[in-house]
């Protein structure tokens, strides 16, 4: 894609302003698009050196956090930019995901396999970032680029790029949501269905209480932590009902622990009636969107922070170019007024077109 | 170690057998009577329905896993087995087979891997808690090959989300099922040789074995019947929710566990209280649902569940059953 010479002039004094050093790697925008520019940090100066490897396939590794909707969808677009990329003989992809979410252990294993093996580039998405620290350093040291994904803390000094976006945007578009269809109509109460406390949980619930802690007729009334499950989500929404019934919005900081809410609400006959806003977009979230027993959801781009993380590696490890700190991209709210703009392909891995 | 357990040939007292529940149920009166004072609406009826719901899915499982306990064994797999035959139940019913059918299957299924368990351990004899172990993690590790962790939806069969959401009256049918399940296992427990013979191989497995009880038969009988309850609660759980989910059930191991125990069945065996074990379960949904009305984190729930454990044994070996152990 061309760009203007205006723009990409523009790209790079934003670039200059906010990474000096690396303004001469400009023109991140036509590679990474739609990439949100100000959430860009300066690098540290400890990470890996972009280098070009010419040995294929390129051997990636990809370690999320645990296998689910979420994270099969971050890796339909891992796949599909392969693809682009050249297919699997040129960039060969390992998958290793933990058998539980708390199963640091497990991905401190994997990643020393891959060090080990002298893979060319490992993508890991953190949940306990000081348990894998080390690993991102020895990897680091051994002359393997770290990409994290859907990571919410970063504050490693190793790692190239942290790939995703901003989890208290996650947050704040729920709030904005919520802001926009209710500011004007009284005293509102809000329920919160919380995922187990951590980054991820804090982060969302930053963003979420920014926003709406603005509007003195907007409260919480209620907020518990569900285990990012929907069996939790059905118990906690109806102990919550019970002690609140009269809440307006039933919250969850995913769409899992809404969609048990969900439940509950349809067993006390309120779907429709109180208004649950989700995230993440899961597909029966989007189903329920259509149908009025969900009010709202935010996607966060699931699939383009896969193409993203081979975006970066191609940059990184193919061309010997810089990458930005930060690729985030910004998070979408659907509601019933624009859920029929989205393209149910964003869902699953579409195998490229071979003509 | 008692003497009353040898005996093979008379029902042993029932009044003796559910007198282990009592510190349980007086605990269980204690905190209702201390919710319903601190938050009004935890005594409505609503609630309350909604208690019962959120405790059949480990009740269910922990009535089995009484009897387990009582023969001085340890069943790790149920939670693994309950996610494992809930999957079974939706993948069926989502390739069209008729919802009957599909459950029927399930609990075949979960009855068969408690029949795996209970012949390794009785005829190969390896340890219980290994045996159970091994399960666990193999029947998680296949819901995970199958699913790659995403749920199984689309289970909107108005016959199979009676399981689970249905009322008969106004009792919800899965309290329905669990109160038939209680009064089944009930029956077995008291009032047949196999419950008997449970508690004797629990008491003394070497006596047992002297007054010729087939050890390995029972014990592959009470496993298989954990499996199915198991199965039960994977299909209730399912039809609850409306989804298989890839994470359902983890953790119920110990949940049970804990109801058991709470309930007055000792862990060395020879003595059990199914009416304890239902206590049990009830007492931590309640707990769950009072510290989420309340608005207390539910990380506490288990700070709670804990010391509950340890006031119940506590009281159990100081109210004059020491005896038994």
């Amino acid at each position: 894609m061309k760009r203007s010479f205006c723009n990409s002039l523009a790209a790079g004094l934003i670039v200059a302003v906010v990474v000096p050093g690396v303004a001469f790697a400009a023109d991140y925008g036509a590679v990474f698009p739609g990439f949100l520019m100000d959430k860009v940090i300066p690098p540290t100066g400890k990470e890996a050196k972009p280098q070009v490897k010419t040995n294929r396939p390129l051997k990636v590794g990809f370690l999320p956090t645990a296998m689910d909707t979420y994270y099969q969808r971050v890796l339909a677009g891992v796949k599909e930019e392969i693809d682009r990329a050249g297919g699997p003989s040129t960039i060969q992809l390992l998958v290793q995901a933990p058998k539980s979410q708390s199963a640091t252990d497990d991905q401190v294993r994997t990643m020393e396999a891959w060090i080990n093996e002298r893979v060319d580039a490992i993508a890991v998405a953190l949940y306990n970032e000081g348990a894998l620290e080390p690993l991102i350093r020895r990897a680091t040291e051994a002359g393997i680029p770290v990409f994290l994904f859907n990571s919410p803390v970063a504050d490693d000094p190793y790692y190239v790029s942290d790939i995703g976006y901003d989890q208290s945007d996650g947050g704040r578009a729920q709030a904005q949501w919520i802001v926009d269809n209710y500011k004007d109509k009284g005293e509102v109460k809000i329920a919160v269905l919380e995922g187990l406390p951590g980054p991820h949980t804090a982060q969302r619930m930053k963003g979420f209480n920014e926003v709406l802690s603005k509007y003195q007729n907007l409260k919480i009334v209620a907020k518990q932590p569900a285990g990012w499950v929907r069996a939790q989500g059905l118990t906690v929404t109806e102990n919550m009902l019970t002690a609140h019934p009269d809440v307006d919005i039933l919250v969850a900081l995913y769409d899992e622990m809404a969609l048990g809410g969900l439940q509950a609400l349809k067993a006390r006959k309120l779907n429709g009636k109180i208004a649950i806003v989700g995230y993440e977009n899961m597909k029966e979230a989007n189903d329920a969107i259509k149908v009025g027993d969900f009010a709202a959801t935010v996607d966060t781009g699931a699939k383009e922070e896969g193409r993203n993380i081979i975006r970066a590696v191609e940059q990184f490890v193919m061309k010997g170019e810089s990458v930005p700190k930060k690729i985030f991209v910004a998070p979408k709210t659907y509601d019933a007024k624009n859920i029929g703009t989205f393209d149910p392909a964003d869902y699953i891995y579409v195998a490229k077109n071979t003509k | 170690m008692s003497t009353q357990a040898l005996d093979t040939k008379t029902p042993v007292s029932k009044f003796k057998l559910s007198g282990g529940a009592s510190g349980i149920v007086i605990a269980l009166i204690v905190i209702i009577v201390a919710l319903g004072v601190a938050s009004p609406r935890f005594l409505s009826v609503g609630n309350l329905t909604d208690i019962t719901r959120q405790a059949v899915f480990v009740a269910i499982i922990a009535f089995g896993a009484t009897l387990v306990i009582a023969m001085r064994g340890i069943d790790l797999s149920v939670g693994s087995t309950l996610a494992f035959t809930g999957l079974i139940a939706a993948d069926l019913m989502n390739r069209g087979f008729n919802p009957y059918l599909s459950v029927g299957a399930s609990l075949a299924v979960g009855t068969l891997i408690g029949i795996v368990n209970g012949v390794l351990v009785a005829k190969v004899k390896i340890a219980d808690f290994i045996v159970t172990m091994a399960m666990m993690v193999i029947t998680r590790g296949l819901i995970m090959v199958y699913t790659e962790g995403i749920p199984l939806t689309g289970l909107s069969n108005p016959s199979f989300q009676v399981f689970g959401q249905g009322f008969v009256g106004f009792v919800p049918m899965p309290v329905l099922v669990t109160i038939l399940t209680f009064a089944a296992v009930y029956f077995l427990l008291y009032q047949t040789r196999l419950g008997r013979y449970t508690l004797s191989i629990g008491s003394n497995p070497e006596a047992a074995r002297l007054v010729g009880i087939r050890i390995d038969h029972i014990k592959i009988a009470v496993y298989a019947l954990t499996g199915f309850l198991a199965a039960l609660s994977g299909v209730l759980l399912t039809s609850r929710l409306e989804a298989a989910m890839p994470e359902a059930g983890e953790g119920y191991e110990l949940d049970v566990i804990a109801a058991v125990v709470m309930g007055g069945t000792s862990l060395a065996g020879g003595r059990a209280s199914l009416l304890g074990t239902a206590a049990g379960a009830v007492l931590m949904a309640v707990v769950r649902n009072g510290l989420n009305i309340l608005n207390v984190n539910t990380f506490w729930h288990q700070v709670v569940i804990g010391a509950i454990i340890l006031l119940a044994v506590c009281a159990d070996k100081f109210g004059g059953r020491s005896r038994d152990t």
